[in-house]
């Protein structure tokens, strides 16, 4: 069995696809990297305080200009002064105590409680909103409680760099690239026929199979992984790494809301109050990657099984991303799709959103949370193995 | 004791019926001929054989393990090419033979040595890509004689292979032959490669044996052989051919005369026609029979 996997790792190493695919994927990496650093340096430009008040400036005088022109209705220079007003608030703020968002953040923190608290009183809110404020009451209180300093999201560090590539990765490319990746890892032996060759030898075909399937789950494990780490470490080392005891809400829990219909006939869903919890950052991380190895396993058990089925890469590899567009498109379809969809493991590559639980509001349905999510991709996982098994075992070899 | 015993096996692909019930067995030391046209069911005789593909009906035992119930077993003794030989193309031409000396656990050594028995030893580490199809056919049997086998399966071995090339391939064939006692079951549709290297040979059409006889023991029981024979006074030779009486059977085809003469009587007719002062070109014993008893078999008889 070692020497099998010895022999199919040989080959995966002399594939061209192999090095291809993983050139892609770092070129992935680095693209969101790159990205994510754009976007953090944009974000610090707009708050800087003298950025600001530059801007601020510079709508108070065009609306200034605005009033001054001929025949403006009462109404409109109403408006305009009233909005003139409260940008002046707003630059005398700035003004008067520069630099508050970066030395008092307990107190800014206190205060975006206590207003928020204030919003949770208003029974006028909705449901789902409320669970919104819970979500971000809990973090702050967290925040202050641990004494962690809030930090944007768009920071250039490798929390939330890695953050953003679960998200992304998960949402299309993770699929598709082991689609790619692992399309020929029994096809390939059919053309060019070297199956005769390998299937002649005195081994039995379940070992053969077993064999490739062990090399491309855990080649797909490496890969993945492998590089994710690198990014991790190298953007870590350049930019810090973030705070990994920042605290990150996940679980939380949906119901059908029943005491309202909607236009479509039936339930909304609601969020369960006080089911979201907080874990640390590391935690969360931990989880994501054990989460994203087991969405890797699903992924390379259904390509693996079309390319035992079809015997032909190209083909396994066209069926693959086809699904991955078709259940993509299904999901944001109508309900009843969406509920079909919810039971394809395709699209819980979003880690993050799956440890957060939002593919139940995504799906419009309470039941995808976190567990149902890892059964899904197990029973995916098995299943696919079986098929591929039965199919491997009892086909007679005619090319 | 026979190295592999086929009885009874049908095979069906889909609605055909590709093999209606065969059987044979080849012994120890043997080689084993399979003639028939394209389309015979050589090729899917070859993978029930090797376990590719699995028999209906019937049972086909080597070294006396069934091939169904004892796969390894049965196959741990039996190097094979099935068609073309195709290999990994991305790999070295060694690195094709480690793959499977890695699972038969095939000492590097004898990797080498068969290597240089197949003449591969110079181009051995160029990616098979660089390969031509003589030089493919050539590492396919190289990979077929790794596991030392008592049992060589080759099918159209030479397909490909540039005359120099089918020598020497007769020759390894040979040799592993009478070395090691190994047994060969060999496919082909060209007669002169089974005449000259089998000892028995089967001749199958439409999925059924319609014969199996000895290649050389058959000419060896009839006592007369065919002559192909040109001179330059054709019609003085030709009276004098008529007059003798261990010739008969005798036709004109262009410059040449065809007839059968007794076994043993062609000296004799050679003195006779030279002290007559017929100039001779050219005598060529025919070696006919396989080609007859193959045309008799599967096409119905000899052709005009």
């Amino acid at each position: 069995m070692i020497t099998l996997i010895k022999n199919e790792v040989i080959k995966l190493i002399h594939r061209k696809k192999t090095l291809v695919t993983l050139i892609a994927f770092i070129a992935l990496i680095v693209l969101i990297g790159f990205g994510l650093y754009t976007q953090s340096k944009q974000v610090e430009r707009y708050n800087n305080p003298k950025v600001q008040r530059e801007q601020l400036q510079a709508n108070i005088s065009d609306l200034n200009q605005r009033i001054k022109v001929v025949g403006i209705s009462d109404s409109d220079k109403k408006m305009y002064e009233d909005n003139i007003a409260s940008l002046q608030v707003q630059l005398d703020s700035l003004t008067n105590d520069p630099g508050v968002t970066n030395s008092d953040w307990k107190a800014n923190l206190n205060t975006e409680i206590q207003s928020l608290e204030q919003n949770l009183n208003d029974t006028n809110m909705d449901v789902n909103q409320k669970g919104q404020i819970n979500k971000q009451l809990q973090t702050d209180k967290y925040l202050l409680a641990n004494n962690i300093k809030p930090i944007d999201e768009s920071k250039f560090n490798s929390v939330n760099y890695i953050k953003l590539i679960f998200q992304l990765l998960g949402a299309v490319f993770l699929a598709v690239g082991l689609a790619i990746f692992s399309s020929d890892m029994v096809a390939g032996e059919y053309t060019p026929a070297t199956a005769k060759f390998l299937l002649a030898q005195p081994v039995s075909r379940a070992k053969v199979l077993l064999s490739k399937y062990i090399t491309a789950v855990i080649s797909s494990i490496l890969l993945i992984c492998f590089v994710e780490i690198i990014a991790f470490v190298v953007v870590g080392l350049l930019s810090g790494f973030g705070n990994m005891n920042y605290p990150v809400v996940v679980g939380e829990r949906f119901r059908y809301d029943l005491s309202h219909i909607n236009q479509a006939g039936g339930h909304d869903i609601i969020a369960i109050a006080n089911t979201a919890f907080i874990i640390p950052m590391y935690k969360f991380l931990l989880e994501a990657v054990l989460l994203q190895i087991l969405f890797i396993i699903a992924c390379v058990s259904f390509v693996f099984m079309l390319s035992t089925v079809v015997k032909s890469s190209m083909v396994a590899m066209s069926i693959s991303i086809v699904t991955i567009i078709a259940v993509s498109i299904l999901q944001n379809i109508s309900n009843s799709t969406k509920i079909v969809t919810s039971y394809f493991f395709i699209i819980y590559g979003s880690v993050d959103a799956a440890l957060a639980g939002d593919y139940a509001s995504r799906l419009g349905v309470p039941y995808p949370t976190l567990s149902f999510i890892i059964i899904v991709l197990i029973a995916w996982t098995i299943i696919s193995y079986l098929i591929a098994h039965y199919v491997f075992i009892k086909r007679d070899i005619l090319i | 004791m026979n190295v592999l015993e086929v009885t009874d096996v049908k095979k069906k692909l889909g609605k055909r019926e590709i093999i209606k019930g065969i059987s044979f067995s080849v012994k120890e030391g043997e080689i084993f001929g399979f003639l028939g046209p394209n389309g015979a069911g050589k090729t899917t005789t070859i993978r029930m054989l090797v376990g590719l593909i699995s028999a209906n009906e019937g049972t086909i035992s080597i070294m006396g393990y069934d091939i169904k119930k004892q796969r390894e077993l049965a196959l741990e003794k039996v190097g094979a090419v099935v068609e073309n030989p195709e290999l990994y193309s991305y790999l070295s031409g060694l690195e094709n033979l480690m793959q499977i000396a890695r699972i038969r656990k095939v000492p590097r050594a004898y990797v080498d040595e068969i290597v240089e028995l197949v003449g591969l030893k110079d181009r051995i580490n160029d990616t098979l890509r660089k390969y031509s199809l003589g030089m493919k056919q050539r590492l396919g049997l190289a990979a077929a004689l790794l596991s030392k086998p008592k049992l060589l399966i080759l099918d159209e071995p030479t397909n490909g292979l540039d005359p120099s090339g089918i020598l020497d391939f007769r020759d390894i064939v040979r040799k592993a032959a009478k070395e090691t006692q190994t047994s060969i079951f060999i496919s082909s549709h060209i007669l002169g490669e089974i005449q000259q290297l089998c000892d028995r040979v089967a001749f199958i059409d439409g999925g059924i044996i319609k014969s199996i006889e000895s290649v050389n023991g058959n000419s060896e029981k009839e006592d007369f052989e065919i002559v192909n024979l040109v001179v330059q006074e054709q019609e003085s030779c030709l009276e004098i051919i008529k007059s003798l009486n261990f010739i008969s059977s005798i036709n004109l085809k262009g410059n040449t005369i065809n007839f059968k003469i007794e076994k043993g009587h062609i000296p004799e007719l050679i003195f006779l026609l030279v002290d007559n002062k017929i100039h001779i070109e050219e005598v060529i014993k025919k070696q006919l029979e396989l080609e007859e008893r193959y045309m008799e078999l599967v096409e119905g008889g000899l052709r005009a």
